[in-house]
């Protein structure tokens, strides 16, 4: 497998398509992301630091969500929000620093979740979860709100693992000990045990 | 040393050294098959039989589609017959060939001729080989009587008289060996009071084998079996062991599901299809049909969770359907030593589906019994049913509408197979370290989970309504010093109602350990096998029940065990460390079970006395640890290497 360098657009790209792996081909496509970043960035002294008139328009978008959330607005609060973490995902650069936008992603998640629970999507509410630990978030309210989706869904004995996980992080969440409880009252429902 | 060899003129050694060879093969190959004939049976299947009464393998039959009867029939060589084999007949030919060689030894005079030349002085004297100096003095005396040159009588010919002399010769020789120092000694080294005797070498080949016509076969026979079917032996032994891991996967296929991992991707989701393409991609199933692709391999596989019929490749598909049963099992291996939880799951549940041929985990408890009707399932039911324990809630007659069964026979067998898969229901887990009452810090220890082996129509029973001894561990020696042979006393579960698949199975549950702090696996899957079912007969029905306290007596209810050995000791520092414990079943849906224990980790109580002998102890312990650690990393050295940065953050908590 060969890769040719277009000396003009920068670009670089597989020599025989055919041949590419789907893994190769990605990693190809994010190169190419990359540089096309950078080549574009006209400030010489870039940093890796995340952009500050990205972060606040992202902040004033999230913002708008709130708002529209105290005003019980919650399918509009759920819009602002979902907007705003789509811009975060988006209109930053690659080369900004994944790190300091993590927090920032991690609390509008969670918010949005939480609207999406309320709203009654909790399939919604379960792929952004999968994401939220996917960014190395293991605290309490996370796994509250993932045995709540897994409860919705009716998936009582996943939702009885994750409650279990929760409480051995931190054995001393009262909320989730009530949880258990009622995790363990719905599976016993489930299989007829009552 | 003769320089050169005699041939077996006479063949006198030839029929000797074929007997050797014969019986050096034949007497343990008879032993074997004859262990197999009488012990074979009862063994494995009287065992399972009486404790674990197989009541699903003739429902099992009954549900078994004619095709894959006729598979079975076709691919699985069942050692039905057990007279009649090739083994035996192997064996009978063999028996004949020794007689014929006794015989042929018995009646080779040349033998006979070899034979009588022996020299045995008891014999010569007449006496026992135990008998005192005075008897062979006595013996000596009264043959010496009879045979001494002076006392034979005058009218003998001359013939006659050599051979008497001849005796008398020997008769002293004979008593000179038993009471003479230097004579004895010839006797005792050389076999002959003279000393040695001339000794010819030779070489067992029958003369008429290396006459001059015959002799280019021979040399031809050599040269093919050392040349050729020697090395070609052992080729095709060392090509075997290298394409096959330990557990009997392609080295192939178990690098393709490594790489399936190492270049998993966090954003893709492990689905049972996703499980299924990774399957059809064994080089297994390439091996058995060239021709096919791996779309077509998937196709099939999806054919038969969907319980589609394939036509003309239904044969193919049965064939690689009962071969998943190996690579499934591979896979589990593969995943758990990436410390994948999720695909470790889904391999399980994929094992399930392709054993029950279902196409999806939902509902996958009801549509793992006969004759449901899904459309009606679908529709009709007011209620949330999606487990057999729900199922059970409801009256017969109800049960039948539920799942649209009409013939009452039927429904029966259905509510039958429905009340014989097993559940498990936790009683009591905890860790145990034997021969102490805590968890100590870097102590060896094992898991030990008691459970209720329960048919999903009996009513819940509450874990207090055991007395608490009887989840006691023992604490005999024999008990600590091998904690877990008291699991394999358990009896061997019985075939599993899996009437789509191919061949007939058992059940067995994989017992996986994750660490809760990251939700990934610790250790190679533990494989039980050993249970006892006899719960499942129990009258206790949900609705039967009225009176709880009336009808239940404990004594009733078997408790199964459930041995979880640990690959790493207990961590260094006191405190609270939570496992998961997953126990799945690889047949049927519903049969599992998912906990979380907490190892509390404590100091033992404090010893007053000699300290030097308690420092002692723990040395050796660790040695031990040490020893079984490098073990269990042997089987995956090259995959397991972030174990020991696992163990580090163990310690950190």
């Amino acid at each position: 497998m060969s890769i040719l360098y277009n000396e003009n657009s920068k670009m670089i790209s597989v020599a025989q398509p055919d041949e590419a792996t789907e893994i190769f081909a990605i990693n190809v496509a994010q190169i190419n992301k990359l540089s096309k970043s950078i080549i574009a960035e006209s400030n010489p002294n870039f940093t890796p630091k995340p952009n500050d008139n990205t972060t606040a328009m992202i902040q004033k978008m999230f913002q708008t969500g709130i708002t529209k959330m105290k005003e019980q607005k919650l399918n509009d609060a759920l819009k602002s929000i979902s907007l705003a973490i789509e811009m975060a995902t988006r209109n930053r650069s690659p080369y900004e620093a994944f790190a300091l936008q993590l927090q920032e992603l991690q609390f509008m998640l969670k918010h949005k979740i939480d609207l999406e629970l309320v709203l009654g999507k909790p399939m919604d509410a379960l792929q952004d979860l999968e994401m939220l630990m996917g960014t190395g978030l293991a605290t309490p309210d996370v796994f509250i709100r993932l045995t709540d989706a897994l409860l919705k869904l009716g998936q009582f004995n996943e939702a009885t693992a994750v409650c279990e996980r929760g409480l051995s992080l931190s054995p001393n969440e009262t909320k989730l000990k009530a949880l258990i409880l009622q995790c363990n009252r719905l599976l016993a429902e489930y299989n007829g045990d009552i | 040393m003769a320089l050169n060899y005699d041939y077996d003129d006479t063949s006198e050694t030839w029929p000797f050294f074929l007997l050797t060879v014969v019986l050096m093969i034949l007497i343990p190959l008879t032993l074997w098959q004859l262990v197999w004939i009488f012990r074979g049976s009862d063994n494995e299947k009287d065992k399972s039989i009486q404790e674990n009464e197989d009541i699903m393998e003739p429902l099992n039959d009954t549900y078994t589609l004619a095709s894959i009867k006729k598979f079975r029939h076709k691919f699985l060589k069942e050692r039905s017959n057990k007279i009649f084999n090739k083994w035996n007949l192997i064996i009978i030919a063999s028996w004949c060939l020794v007689v014929f060689l006794i015989q042929r030894i018995n009646a080779n005079d040349a033998i006979k001729e070899s034979t009588a030349g022996l020299f045995d002085p008891y014999e010569l004297l007449g006496i026992s080989a135990s008998a005192s100096d005075k008897d062979i003095k006595s013996a000596y005396r009264k043959l010496s009587l009879k045979f001494h040159p002076d006392k034979l009588s005058k009218d003998l010919t001359e013939n006659e008289r050599t051979v008497l002399e001849e005796t008398y010769v020997q008769i002293t020789k004979a008593y000179e060996s038993l009471t003479d120092e230097l004579v004895r000694e010839n006797y005792l080294k050389y076999g002959h009071p003279d000393g040695p005797q001339s000794v010819s070498h030779g070489i067992a080949l029958p003369s008429f084998l290396v006459d001059t016509t015959s002799s280019p076969l021979l040399v031809a026979i050599y040269v093919l079996s050392f040349v050729l079917v020697l090395p070609w032996i052992v080729s095709k032994w060392w090509t075997k062991t290298q394409a096959y891991t330990k557990k009997g996967v392609h080295t192939l296929t178990a690098s393709y599901f490594v790489d399936r991992l190492v270049n998993y991707k966090p954003s893709e989701v492990i689905t049972i299809d996703l499980i299924i393409k990774w399957l059809s991609n064994a080089h297994e199933f390439k091996e058995f049909y060239p021709e096919l692709t791996a779309e077509d391999f998937e196709r099939l596989l999806q054919d038969h969770l969907h319980r589609r019929d394939s036509g003309e490749q239904n044969e193919i598909k049965y064939r690689i359907v009962a071969k998943c049963h190996t690579i499934l099992y591979g896979l589990l291996d593969v995943t758990c030593a990436f410390r994948n939880t999720d695909a470790t799951n889904m391999t399980l549940n994929t094992f399930k589906c392709i054993v029950q041929a279902v196409s999806s985990v939902n509902d996958a408890e009801i549509y793992q019994l006969p004759n449901v009707d899904r459309a009606t399932f679908q529709n009709g039911s007011v209620d949330e049913i999606h487990t057999l324990g729900k199922l059970f809630t409801y009256e017969n007659d109800k049960i039948g509408k539920i799942l649209g069964i009409k013939d009452s026979k039927k429904l029966e067998e259905t509510l039958q197979v429905a009340s014989n898969i097993p559940v498990l229901k936790l009683l009591k887990a905890e860790f145990v370290v034997p021969g102490e009452d805590r968890v100590t810090p870097l102590s060896v220890s094992h898991i030990s989970i008691k459970v209720l082996i329960r048919s999903a129509k009996h009513k819940l029973i509450p874990v207090d309504k055991f007395p608490s001894e009887r989840f006691e561990e023992s604490q005999d020696f024999d008990d600590l010093k091998d904690p877990f042979a008291k699991q394999e006393q358990q009896p061997l579960l019985p075939y599993s109602f899996a009437p789509f698949f191919p061949t007939k199975r058992r059940n067995a549950w994989c017992c996986m350990v994750v660490l809760q702090k990251d939700s990934k696996i610790i250790q190679n899957p533990l494989v039980v096998q050993k249970l006892s079912l006899s719960n499942l007969k129990n009258e206790f029905g949900k609705l039967d029940v009225k009176d709880f306290d009336k009808d239940f007596n404990p004594e009733d209810w078997e408790i199964g065990t459930i041995k979880i050995p640990l690959g790493q000791q207990a961590p260094a520092e006191n405190g609270h460390y939570y496992f998961r414990v997953v126990i799945k079943s690889t047949d049927y849906f519903g049969s599992d079970l998912d906990l979380t224990m907490d190892m509390n980790v404590c100091d033992p109580p404090k010893v007053e006395e000699n300290e030097t002998s308690y420092s002692d102890d723990e040395d050796d312990l660790e040695d031990d640890e040490d020893l079984e650690d490098d073990e269990y990393d042997s089987d995956f050295t090259d995959i397991d290497t972030d174990t020991e940065v696992e163990e580090d953050a163990v310690d950190e908590k």
